[in-house]
């Protein structure tokens, strides 16, 4: 059971490292690893650009970079996708995308992100992801992409808050306020 | 009650416009805007392809003028979004929000177009003399929505 961690985003707004903040003992990275295990999933992949981690192939492309790298070392699966900076995600939420995903053989994503998503890495949204990256003109956002392979919209309700994401100083403020001591 | 469409078909605003004020008599204002495909001599554009995400897409226009109400006082809103091939002159988005004063209905409008454009999962596909271009997301309609 596979999981991936974006962890390699710019953080230009927050103006520091997102994955390296504080959260307690823990970084958000560490503490992201840990929700990710409670919910299942054993096998986690970080997407990032340092030792030990999947670095992008295309780099500057955004999560659309990192998820063409991962279609490259995990054709043939189904990998959960977790951006490391919604720290009010549950182990219920990414657990039941997890169980939607294997269920349909689909992409799945909540109606409120595109992120976390389920990508089942077949052939056909393989070659919708060469294409989108390969072809020098084709719109690169994540949302086509989602768009253009069919990806399913999981209805999650009372779940808003979770999908929260840390992009500036107040939204780390706002944020560690609602997560448990 | 809100009308919220996202359609391939043409609209016409002064229909649209007197629906939104035939929905109404508690609300004295009723501001509207109404987007077009533009060409231009400098960078000429022979049409426009629209692409949309079924699902994301009523979810997101829901959400914005969820978010509108929650900044003013508004009565019934409109708000219509076409997709698919248009061409230069054709109107592309349709806003039209009511409330008891022109103040918040203007600010409302505003509010409700900057946000369709960077929230909204719409993408424009230009065709030019020199070929087709997806159209990105410009950083003057981020800085608009930033000021909300």
């Amino acid at each position: 059971m596979l999981a991936a961690i974006l962890a390699g985003g710019r953080s230009s707004r927050m103006g520091r490292d997102k994955a390296s903040l504080c959260l307690g003992n823990q970084t958000l990275l560490e503490f992201m690893e840990s929700k990710i295990r409670q919910s299942g999933l054993d096998r986690i992949i970080i997407c990032r650009n340092d030792p030990g981690c999947l670095r992008d192939l295309i780099p500057g492309l955004g999560p659309i970079g990192a998820i063409y790298t991962l279609r490259q070392h995990y054709a043939g699966s189904g990998v959960l996708i977790v951006p490391v900076d919604m720290p009010l995600l549950t182990s219920h939420t990414l657990s039941e995308l997890w169980r939607a995903g294997t269920g349909k053989q689909s992409a799945v994503h909540a109606r409120q992100s595109y992120l976390p998503l389920y990508l089942q890495l077949d052939e056909p949204t393989c070659e919708t992801l060469d294409r989108i990256v390969k072809e020098d003109h084709s719109n690169k956002s994540l949302g086509f992409f989602l768009s253009a392979i069919g990806a399913q919209q999981l209805v999650l309700e009372d779940a808003d808050r979770e999908f929260a994401n840390v992009n500036t100083p107040k939204d780390w403020e706002d944020i560690q306020k609602l997560l448990p001591a | 009650m809100d009308t919220i469409l996202v359609q391939t078909q043409a609209f016409n605003a002064g229909e649209l416009t007197n629906r939104l004020a035939s929905a109404t008599t508690a609300h004295g204002a009723l501001v509207t805007f109404t987007g077009l495909v533009r060409d231009q001599t400098s960078d000429p554009v022979e049409s426009l392809f629209l692409e949309h995400y079924p699902g994301m897409t009523d979810s997101a226009l829901n959400d914005i003028v969820a978010q509108a109400k929650t900044r003013w006082p508004l009565g019934p809103v409109t708000l219509v979004h076409r997709v698919g091939l248009l061409y230069p002159g054709e109107s592309i988005v349709f806003v039209g929000v009511t409330s008891a004063h022109r103040a918040e209905a203007f600010q409302a409008c505003e509010f409700l177009i900057d946000y369709l454009k960077v929230k909204a999962p719409f993408w424009k596909k230009e065709t030019t003399p020199s070929g087709q271009r997806w159209v990105a997301t410009r950083s003057s309609d981020n800085a608009a929505a930033e000021r909300w």
